[in-house]
């Protein structure tokens, strides 16, 4: 594919060192948190990412795992009675001095441009270390766990939160894409997995618990204060609620 | 080279608005954007093909050939120029829905357009058929819109090339509206489709609310005449036969 078909709308003009990464992938635990974020630090939408490679309609299921004769279908979203075109999101949380990426899966034939055209952003406005938020589903894995894009690097960062290791395999779509791209950016690249349950049915639908987990571990090591919101709350609730047999109170 | 354009006629001087309606449920929108051309005397402008288009030809009945194509109508009203984008296939990906609505707005544009109406149609029920919603551009032109008692489409995806076009018009600071009918898709029994021409005619309403356009609507009134009085015989004719059929002895005895 060639052509203009992703472009950028800068919004403002921000600098930031460090970037939050998410995008509606496994359980969308870290989509939940960078939603979470943005709305409880009032963050300020800086800059979008537009592409002819995001669909409005996936064809691939799950829209993480874009296959080639799946191009998916184009068009508007509309919110509200408000046309919108998908985009990826930049938000400037000044708060606390983070950058936080809202993604968006493009289809096969777009997902290395749109991960490219965002990194060229992201390093444009001064970005070093990008921290990329996802789940893994590993049964024997740590309730959150970290990968990074240099060894050296992932040492630093175990030694500052306790973390190890626990998932290996694919980081698909978006997400993935900028976590193995960020490396030759000359970017310090650390992704965090919040452990989920999968849902073979629908592997994208929320899992609200792994996302308040996750969203603990940020509130401690980037010192940040986001309370999780009270729909979220409630959802992990609903969700905890559900799982306990009826009938058994000591469950 | 992903797409071929070719101008069929001299381009008008200025205009003001471009609407488009394109194949879709109950065909209804793609009948409000071909009443247009024919009201107003449109003349062919342009002719775009997309390589992305679904690879087939169409044959006629008279046996000519016809690649698969979307057109571009320009029509004088009332001493300024309206533009009628449509089509009968949307190309395959959304790379080729972006280039063509691209396409079209670079046209519409450069002839000064800076209003865009897009028309497009949900399915539901008979019920549903001709009961617009409308979504725009920005929050200030949909409050004017709520004002004049349209209501506003609250979750929706327009997909294809007029989402792609209300899309990037919206991004370009085009006023941007689109209406969207609810639509009745009716087959006969033989499967063939008849076309939703209530959902039609209330599409081309609002389009004449907004603008302030004059129409004569009587004949498309005539045709949801028509329609309603073919569904109704169909109707009635599918009950007769189904109360013969269940009298008949042996009759399938789980038909509720």
């Amino acid at each position: 594919m060639s052509g203009d078909f992703t472009w950028v709308k800068i919004r403002k003009e921000v600098k930031a060192r460090k970037a939050l990464v998410a995008s509606p992938g496994l359980r969308s635990v870290g989509f939940l948190v960078v939603n979470e974020i943005v709305k409880c630090l009032k963050s300020e939408l800086v800059a979008e990412i537009f592409s002819a490679h995001f669909p409005v309609i996936y064809q691939s299921m799950p829209s993480y795992s874009p296959q080639p004769e799946l191009p998916g279908i184009g068009g508007c979203i509309i919110d509200e009675g408000v046309v919108r075109l998908p985009s990826v999101k930049i938000f400037w949380c000044s708060e606390a001095g983070l950058l936080v990426v809202v993604g968006y899966h493009a289809n096969f034939n777009g997902q290395y441009e749109v991960a490219r055209k965002v990194l060229d952003l992201l390093k444009s406005m001064g970005v070093e270390e990008l921290y990329v938020l996802a789940a893994h589903a590993k049964h024997e894995g740590g309730e959150i766990c970290c990968a990074a894009v240099a060894s050296d690097l992932l040492e630093v960062f175990k030694g500052k939160t306790g973390l190890q290791p626990c998932y290996t395999g694919p980081f698909l779509g978006f997400s993935g894409l900028l976590f193995g791209l960020a490396q030759s950016y000359k970017m310090k690249a650390v992704a965090l997995f919040s452990k989920t349950e999968p849902d073979y049915d629908n592997p994208e639908s929320p899992d609200p618990r792994a996302a308040i987990r996750l969203l603990d571990f940020l509130n401690k090591v980037f010192g940040l204060a986001v309370k999780p919101s009270k729909e979220l709350v409630e959802a992990a609730k609903a969700i905890e609620a559900e799982r306990r047999p009826k009938g058994l109170t000591y469950f | 080279m992903p797409l071929e354009k070719r101008l069929t006629s001299e381009l008008p001087p200025r205009c003001r608005v471009l609407v488009a309606g394109w194949a879709g449920p109950g065909y209804s929108a793609r009948i409000a954007a071909d009443y247009l051309v024919e009201e107003f005397r449109g003349e062919l402008l342009a002719e775009i093909y997309s390589y992305h288009f679904p690879a087939h030809v169409a044959v006629s009945k008279e046996g000519f050939v016809e690649p698969v194509k979307c057109s571009l109508f320009k029509c004088k009203v009332e001493g300024d120029w309206l533009l009628v984008f449509s089509g009968d296939e949307e190309p395959l990906t959304p790379e080729g829905q972006f280039e063509l609505a691209k396409e079209a707005l670079e046209i519409a544009t450069k002839l000064g357009v800076r209003e865009v109406y897009i028309f497009d149609a949900v399915p539901g029920t008979r019920e549903d058929s001709g009961e617009i919603k409308v979504a725009c551009s920005d929050g200030a032109l949909l409050e004017q819109l709520k004002e004049m008692g349209f209501k506003p489409l609250k979750a929706h995806r327009v997909i294809g090339v007029l989402g792609m076009l209300a899309g990037l018009a919206s991004e370009r600071g085009l006023r941007t509206t689109c209406l969207v009918t609810g639509t009745y898709t009716y087959f006969t029994p033989s499967g063939r489709m008849v076309a939703d021409s209530r959902a039609a005619k209330a599409l081309l309403e609002a389009f004449c609310k907004l603008t302030g356009l004059q129409l004569d609507l009587s004949r498309i009134s005539r045709e949801v005449k028509l329609t309603d009085s073919f569904i109704a015989e169909l109707e009635a004719e599918k009950r007769r036969l189904l109360k013969a059929a269940l009298k008949r002895e042996g009759g399938p005895s789980y038909v509720r």
